[in-house]
C-alpha cells in the first residue's frame, strides 16, 4: 500500500469491483478516457480485474480515501516494460465529490514515486484525449509534457478528437522532486 | 542469434535436447558447476529442456562455425526490478577448451545483458578452484567483490565462491 496525505493506493480487491461497476457504468467519466464507451456488465469486469491481475505486465490499483476508507478512484499502469523501462498510466477519480480537489495530482505523484523509484521504471506515459481539460492540466502540474499529437485518434460525440501522449522522465522527476516540490 | 566475435548464441529448441544429454553426463566438465553429477535432472524426462526453456532466465547454445554447438551461456535469476541478473558460461566441448571461446560468450552475452536486457549488474559466483574462470571474467571486465565462505558442497568438500561482478558505468 502507498500511503499519502489524503489518500492511499493499493491493489484492486474483489470488494471494490461493485464501486468500479458503477464508475464504469457512468458515461460521463468513461467517455473522457476510454476508447471505447462500452459498458461492461460485471461478469465481464470481474473478468477484466482478474486479467490485469494475473497480466505481469498490468499493476492495477485503486485510489482510496485515507481517513474514511473509501475508494475514490482507480489507477492502472498497463504495458509495464522492464527492459525499456516504461510505463502506460491511466487515472482517474471516479466519485464525484472527490473531482477537482486535487486527489488525482495527489495519487500521480504516489504513482510517479512508485514508477521511478519503487519500480526503478525509467518513463511514465500516459495519453490523454484532447477534451480532457481537466486530465491536461493535472498531468501538466505534475511535470507530464504534451510530447505528440495522435491526429484523429479518438472519435467521440460525432466528432474526430486528437489524443496527446503525455510522458515524464525519471531525470525530469528527481529535478522536480529534489527541489522540494512535492504534492 | 547474438553474433561474437568467434562464436554465435541461439536459442535452444527441442532437437537440441540430446545434445545438453550428452553434455551434462561428463563428470570432467561439470566439475565446476555447481550441480551434483550425474545430474539428477537428466533422469526427469524433459528435465534438462524444462531448465533452458524457463521463462526467467535466457538460456542459449554457443555454437561455433558451421553451427558447430559446444556450449551453453544463461542469464537467470533475473531480477528485473533492480535490473540483475546472474551469469554463466559452459563450454562442455573439452576439444574447444583454452581457444577463447567461452570469453567471447560471455564478453557477448555480458554486452547483450547490459545494453539491449537494460541490466545494471551482471554477477557470477564461482568456485574459488577454477582460475581460468576467474581470469575469463576479470579479463571480461568483471571485478572480484567478495568471497562467499564454504557456500557450495562438491566432491567431498565445502568450496569457496568467489564473487564477481560488473556494473553498468
Amino acid at each position: 500500500m502507498l500511503i499519502g496525505d489524503r489518500i492511499v493506493v493499493r491493489p484492486v480487491e474483489n470488494e471494490d469491483i461493485p464501486t468500479i461497476f458503477q464508475w464504469s457504468s457512468d458515461y460521463e467519466l468513461k467517455e473522457l478516457f476510454d476508447f471505447r464507451v462500452a459498458f461492461l456488465n460485471k461478469d465481464e469486469l470481474c473478468s477484466e480485474v482478474e486479467k490485469y491481475r494475473t497480466d505481469e505486465r498490468t499493476i492495477d490499483l485503486c485510489i482510496a480515501d485515507k481517513s474514511s476508507k473509501r475508494i475514490v478512484g482507480r489507477c492502472v499502469l498497463t504495458e509495464v516494460d522492464f527492459i525499456n523501462k516504461k510505463a502506460n498510466c491511466f487515472l482517474y477519480i471516479g466519485e464525484q465529490e472527490f473531482i477537482g480537489k486535487g486527489y488525482g495530482t495527489e495519487a500521480l505523484h504516489i504513482i510517479m514515486d512508485y514508477a521511478f523509484n519503487k519500480l526503478n521504471l525509467n518513463r511514465l506515459e500516459s495519453y490523454v484525449f484532447d477534451f480532457n481539460k481537466k486530465a491536461i492540466k493535472c498531468y501538466k502540474r505534475c511535470g507530464l509534457k504534451v510530447e505528440g499529437i495522435i491526429r484523429e485518434g479518438v472519435y467521440r460525440r460525432g466528432k474526430y478528437h486528437d489524443i496527446y501522449i503525455m510522458g515524464i522522465l525519471k531525470c525530469e522527476y528527481e529535478e522536480m522532486t529534489d527541489g522540494g516540490d512535492i504534492a | 542469434m547474438i553474433k561474437g566475435q568467434y562464436v554465435d548464441l541461439r536459442v535452444i529448441d527441442k532437437d537440441d535436447e540430446y545434445i545438453l544429454k550428452g553434455w551434462a553426463s561428463d563428470e570432467e566438465v561439470c566439475k565446476f558447476i555447481p550441480t551434483v553429477f550425474p545430474n539428477r535432472q537428466l533422469f526427469i524426462k524433459n528435465g534438462l529442456l524444462g531448465v533452458y526453456s524457463d521463462k526467467s532466465s535466457i538460456n542459449l547454445l554457443i555454437q561455433i562455425e558451421d553451427d558447430v554447438p559446444i556450449g551453453i551461456c544463461s542469464l537467470y535469476n533475473i531480477d528485473f526490478v533492480s535490473s540483475i541478473a546472474e551469469i554463466s558460461v559452459t563450454i562442455y566441448a573439452k576439444n574447444c577448451w583454452g581457444r577463447g571461446y567461452g570469453f567471447d560468450a560471455l564478453k557477448t552475452l555480458t554486452e547483450y545483458g547490459l545494453y539491449e536486457i537494460n541490466l545494471h549488474t551482471i554477477y557470477s559466483n564461482i568456485i574459488e578452484d577454477n582460475e581460468r574462470a576467474i581470469k575469463c571474467f576479470e579479463k571480461a571486465g568483471y571485478e572480484k567483490e567478495g568471497m562467499l565462505f564454504e557456500r557450495l558442497y562438491k566432491d567431498g568438500c565445502y568450496k569457496n565462491l568467489v564473487s564477481m561482478s560488473i556494473v553498468k558505468k
